[in-house]
């Protein structure tokens, strides 16, 4: 039996990526991504090992980035690991926190030119005029839960939604970059 | 001969000539122009029929607060009725024409209501259509609406799309006149990040209307650099067209972006409107003052205007009304009309001035003291009447007449909260009172300050104010010199006549209105509301509710202060709907949720069903079948008879971790799950807090701190919050994490008597899935494939041998189709959603059709599941009296007799005897046809259904008119002792 064959969020081979008058969007395949949530009067240990394999943890509504690797604040004591699968997550945290896998929970795209904040600001209320690079939000866009992510303040986002709503978001980014 | 009544000058591109049509008639106007301009400039001074009495009526403002202007814009789908004239910005090829006439605005039959208007008064509704009752709907109501309303909708759906949007800011001006711009600049200048809207097109307020220089240069030209200055600053968004519609909570505002109204139709994929949500630190309302017209006999005759309409249209459209116009005043602005019809060229045949000690004109003879007492001219104003000072009758020549009762400060949006207006007597107008929603301050003419200077200095000062409050810090400039004069106004709000005085042209509302609902006891301004509909039209009343409460007042014996004024809600102007739905519309109403296999159900020609957002394969139609159910059946029977296959990735998955996720879970479900092993799943019944069942579903243990929960697919939203609840709010000591892990599997159910030898295919060969080592109800994380990880549970819903297996979602398609060919030689069938509530049904299975928020684990026959060894979430409120009683509904199959067909939601009566609620046992809550029993079949809630199995009774659905004889028997149709689960 062979191996199976991956798919993209938007259920193609090859992500999409396409530019409609000089703004870019790009569906981002096979991002490894982890939750990593603190566990009850773990934090010392915790933090140890967050500080060897994250850096510095990001305040609310921000991200930070240490050796290629990401960190999004979700909530309390809960981020979202970007760049590093689960399981060297699990092994370098321990008993110190929760991890689980969300490399496949999630359908990313990248969009990327000097129209972007116009874009976004008919897809969600997150203020993503005044984000800066390392703001990171949770928001809604057309009812689907998403984290609009500051790669660039003002010209560079990660948007990522739920996977299984991957079309339908893409459809909303379509749709609001030929409005504009 | 085209645009008679145009004039030199005005702020109008005579460059680019545009031309259009209303009723028919080929008309010019120039870039600039409005609709209204463009036909004031043509002599078109009947433009419609009004609401009530089709009285003929032009136009009588250059704004928002336009009562009689509606016009019918374009034509087909994109018709649009009760579109005002003066705010449609002229464009090559806009069509219009009248509407609420027929045959003809000229010539209109229904003018005969005019006539009838003694019948015709307030209450007349009330008084005439109230016998007999019946009438109302299917006689009065319809005659009504057909003789009153408006335009009409062209019934063709939208072609345009319209978009939301959502900005922020730390100022919000609203309203770029001179208050509105200094303000924007001020808070420009100091960094601030700013928003200006405003309704028109171009900036400037009023400024654009007046001849008032501001230092050196024309209103219009100042207007003109700030803007190019605020366009410079990267923090400043000007946003013409854009009209704030309403103040809500938490500062945010609702604005109204009209990007698309002044094109023909706005390009493909580009929205015609943009309904913008604007969360504004602080906000500033600019929006300026309305002026008053002034109730006397026919004071509805076309071509009789505001005054400060008059001046907009000569100034800044270089259009005038008429030749000759005469002005009628109580105040000061009136006089100054007449000072720039003059200065344009335009004759003035009096300014007839309410005032005794009205001041002298340098263009115009003044008649002091004087009052126009009527109006007349067939289809427009010819001559007015005007009564001296002596008691002695004049007649005045004109084709227009402007009006000046004084100017109303625009304070809808400071009611938006409930704030109450407050009297200001030195200019007889309701200024912003108490109640200003939070984050709100008012600058300008929309607080009484009337002038050019004052308002440039309120604007700067209120900005300053406002910034300060946010910590920014904004400097004060030397603002530039302007007109400053005071305001001199002696009230009067309407001129006792015979014959009828128009205060709310847009509802035809008269002075005669107001008396009635005075004499019949509705007094309270609310009141008078109603009973006369003043100021409840799309205008809101903006030119004609405070002389509706002025004359009540007067009659009243009470002060206007005392009287007080109703309250304004959004939206400001009319906001279509579509607006506010955006993109939500048709097929994109809401956004969809496409299981991992969609594209191969799709490339199968499946039949797709919405469940929840999601969107599932309801069966897979092969070749030569007619009728859906042949499908299904042969999905069913070749399940049961070897191996089918269905996509199940919908149930809401939780990942719950932490040393005390057994406790957790202990609580949130009936039953314990502390003591599941690893490797092992166990059914759960989860209750809400009232001990009503919520939820069911199966969890796996996979570690010693670790389990996933399977949810509903209808409910994994609303499970996953009330564990987010019970975590943070209930139990914040609980070492506990959840995370919804709904969208990365890709979970099939492989279900039928050769389901292991399938999977025994795909199954890389270390892992030992015999009955043995892998018994019913267990699990474990495994790989498939080569390699590729997966989870696998040994769970059934279809009563078969079954098992679930997971894959990462990016290997869904591909795990699909490899089921597919790894189970040829056994036939394999995918199912839909169809075959697997056949086959839940078959096996009596509860889902949401029975899990419906008013049973019980009682009514399931689960009552042995609320464990009273612990506290669980429901267990105490679940054996409350009424809960627990003996003849209490529970959970029974239903076998139709003599070929009869099962509906739900059917409800359950004897055999013989009344069908009614009160001989009512039960109903029920699932139906289909079981290929397997070759019956139609059901499960339902009957009262003591346990021990009336057997029992011959019947399912009566009298709303589609059918009936069924059914037996009563266990909800277990096959496999009643389970044992092919364990196979």
């Amino acid at each position: 039996m062979t191996s199976l064959t991956p798919t993209t969020a938007l259920g193609g081979s090859t992500p999409f990526d396409e530019t409609i008058d000089g703004l870019r969007i790009v569906e981002i395949s096979a991002p490894v991504m982890a939750s990593l949530a603190m566990l009850k009067g773990r934090s010392s240990a915790f933090n140890k090992a967050a500080g060897t394999k994250l850096g510095k943890l990001p305040e609310p509504g921000t991200m930070r980035s240490h050796k290629k690797v990401g960190t999004v604040w979700m909530g309390p004591d809960q981020y979202l690991i970007e760049g590093m699968d689960a399981s060297s997550l699990a092994a370098a945290f321990g008993a110190s926190a929760a991890v689980t896998d969300q490399s496949d929970a999630w359908v990313r795209f990248d969009v990327t030119g000097e129209d972007v904040v116009a874009m976004l600001e008919r897809l969600s209320n997150a203020d993503s005029r005044g984000m800066m690079q390392g703001d990171a939000t949770r928001t809604a866009i057309h009812h689907m839960h998403c984290v609009i992510l500051c790669r660039a303040a003002g010209t560079d986002f990660t948007i990522l939604g739920p996977r299984s709503s991957a079309a339908s978001l893409h459809h909303a980014l379509l749709a609001a970059a030929a409005s504009l | 001969m085209t645009q008679v009544n145009r004039l030199n000058g005005g702020l109008i591109d005579r460059g680019t000539p545009l031309a259009f049509t209303f009723d028919g008639r080929r008309l010019t106007g120039y870039a600039g122009d409005t609709l209204a301009s463009a036909l004031v400039a043509n002599g078109v001074r009947l433009v419609g029929r009004s609401f009530k009495y089709h009285r003929p009526r032009g136009i009588i403002s250059a704004g928002s607060e336009e009562p009689n202007g509606l016009v019918e814009l374009r034509t087909g789908a994109r018709r649009e009725p009760n579109s005002r004239a003066t705010m449609t910005e002229l464009y090559d090829g806009l069509v219009s024409s009248s509407q609420n006439r027929f045959p003809s605005l000229g010539f209109d039959l229904m003018g005969v209501n005019d006539r009838l208007s003694a019948f015709l008064g307030a209450g007349f509704y009330y008084k005439t259509f109230m016998w007999p009752k019946a009438f109302w709907e299917r006689i009065y109501e319809p005659i009504i609406r057909r003789a009153a309303g408006l335009g009409a909708l062209s019934g063709e759906d939208d072609p345009d799309v319209y978009d939301r949007g959502f900005r922020h800011c730390d100022l919000l001006v609203i309203g770029a006149g001179p208050a509105g711009m200094t303000a924007a600049l001020t808070a420009g200048r100091a960094g601030a990040e700013v928003i200006i809207v405003d309704e028109d097109f171009r900036a400037g307020g009023r400024l654009l209307q007046e001849r008032f220089t501001i230092g050196e240069q024309s209103g219009a030209s100042w207007a003109e650099k700030v803007t190019a200055e605020l366009a410079s600053l990267p923090n400043v968004r000007i946003m013409p067209r854009s009209t704030a519609i309403g103040v809500f909570d938490h500062g945010i505002y609702g604005v109204l972006e009209r990007t698309g109204d002044h094109v023909v139709a706005p390009e493909a994929g580009k929205p015609r409107q943009i309904f913008w949500r604007v969360y504004a630190r602080r906000s500033l309302l600019c929006s300026g003052a309305t002026e008053r017209l002034i109730g006397f006999s026919d004071n509805d005759r076309p071509g009789i205007m505001q005054a400060g309409a008059v001046r907009g249209y000569v100034n800044r459209f270089a259009a005038t009304p008429a030749e000759r116009v005469a002005i009628f005043t109580n105040n000061d602005d009136g006089h100054r009309t007449a000072t720039d019809l003059v200065a344009a060229g335009v004759d003035i045949s009096a300014i007839i001035d309410s005032r005794s000690n009205a001041p002298q004109s340098d263009v115009a003879e003044v008649l002091s003291g004087a009052v126009v007492t009527g109006t007349s001219g067939r289809l427009g104003l010819s001559h007015v009447k005007v009564g001296l000072a002596g008691g002695r009758h004049h007649h005045v020549d004109c084709g227009a007449l402007a009006v000046s009762g004084g100017w109303n400060p625009n304070v809808h949006l400071t009611c938006h909260h409930r704030g109450r207006p407050a009297w200001q007597e030195e200019i007889a107008g309701f200024v912003p009172g108490e109640g200003v929603p939070p984050g709100m301050r008012i600058a300008g003419a929309a607080r009484g300050i009337f002038s050019t200077a004052g308002a440039l200095a309120d604007g700067q000062a209120q900005a300053i104010a406002q910034l300060a409050e946010i910590g920014i810090a904004a400097a004060s400039d030397n603002l530039p010199e302007a007109e400053d004069t005071a305001v001199r106004i002696t009230p009067l709000w309407h001129v006792p006549g015979k014959r009828r005085a128009w205060l709310d042209q847009q509802n035809d509302v008269t002075v005669k209105d107001v008396k009635l609902a005075h004499q019949e006891n509705f007094r309270a301004v609310e009141h008078l509301k109603r009973y006369t509909t003043l100021g409840m039209a799309s205008d809101q009343g903006r030119t004609s509710n405070v002389l509706g409460l002025a004359v009540m007042a007067e009659l009243t014996g009470r002060t206007i202060a005392e009287t007080g004024t109703t309250i304004y809600r959004p939206p400001y102007t009319p906001t279509p709907i579509a607006a506010f739905a955006g993109r939500s519309v048709g097929a994109d109403f809401r956004p969809t949720r496409l299981p991992p296999s969609h594209h191969w159900a799709a490339e199968q020609g499946a039949s797709f069903v919405e469940a929840g957002a999601w969107l599932r394969a309801q069966w897979f139609p092969r070749e030569g079948e007619t009728h859906w159910r042949e499908s299904v059946d042969r999905e069913v029977l070749a399940t049961r008879a070897s191996v089918g296959v269905c996509d199940v990735s919908t149930l809401g998955k939780i990942d719950i971790q932490g040393r005390d996720a057994g406790a957790f879970l202990d609580l949130v479900y009936s039953n314990t799950f502390s003591t599941l092993p690893v490797g092992k799943t166990r059914y759960g019944l989860m209750l809400r807090e009232d001990g009503m069942v919520m939820d069911d579903g199966t969890t796996a243990r996979l570690g010693d701190t670790h389990y996933v929960m399977t949810t509903t697919t209808a409910n994994a939203g609303g499970v996953y919050r009330h564990l987010e609840f019970v975590r943070q709010c209930l139990r914040p000591n609980m070492d506990v994490q959840l995370i919804s892990a709904t969208d990365s599997w890709a979970q099939f159910a492989v279900a039928g008597p050769n389901a292991r030898r399938v999977l025994q295919q795909i199954i890389d060969k270390k892992h030992d899935i015999s009955n043995d080592a892998f018994p019913f109800m267990a699990c474990a994380e495994i790989s498939v494939c080569g390699g590729v990880p997966a989870r696998l549970f040994r769970i059934s819903f279809s009563g078969e041998l079954a098992y679930e297996i997971a894959v990462p979602s990016r290997y869904g398609d591909s795990m699909i189709r490899t089921l597919m060919a790894a189970g040829e030689p056994w036939d394999i069938t995918p199912y839909g959603v169809e075959a697997l509530g056949v086959m839940r049904i078959e096996k009596g299975h509860v889902t949401g059709n029975e899990l419906n928020g008013t049973i019980t684990a009682r009514n399931l026959g689960m009552a042995r599941m609320v464990s009273a060894k612990k506290d669980s979430i429901g267990a105490v409120l679940a054996g409350r009296e009424a809960l627990v009683a003996e003849d209490g509904l529970s959970l029974v199959g239903l076998e139709a007799l003599n070929g009869g067909q099962i509906i739900a939601g059917s409800h359950l009566f004897d055999s013989e005897g009344p069908v009614d609620a009160a001989h009512d046992q039960g109903y029920v809550t699932s139906a289909a046809w079981s290929p397997h029993i070759e019956a139609s079949i059901g499960l339902g809630f009957i009262t003591m259904g346990a021990e009336r199995h057997g029992e011959i009774i019947r399912a009566m659905n009298p709303l589609e008119g059918r009936s069924a004889e059914v037996r009563i028997c266990s909800p277990h149709f096959i496999d009643p002792e389970g044992e092919r689960l364990r196979d």
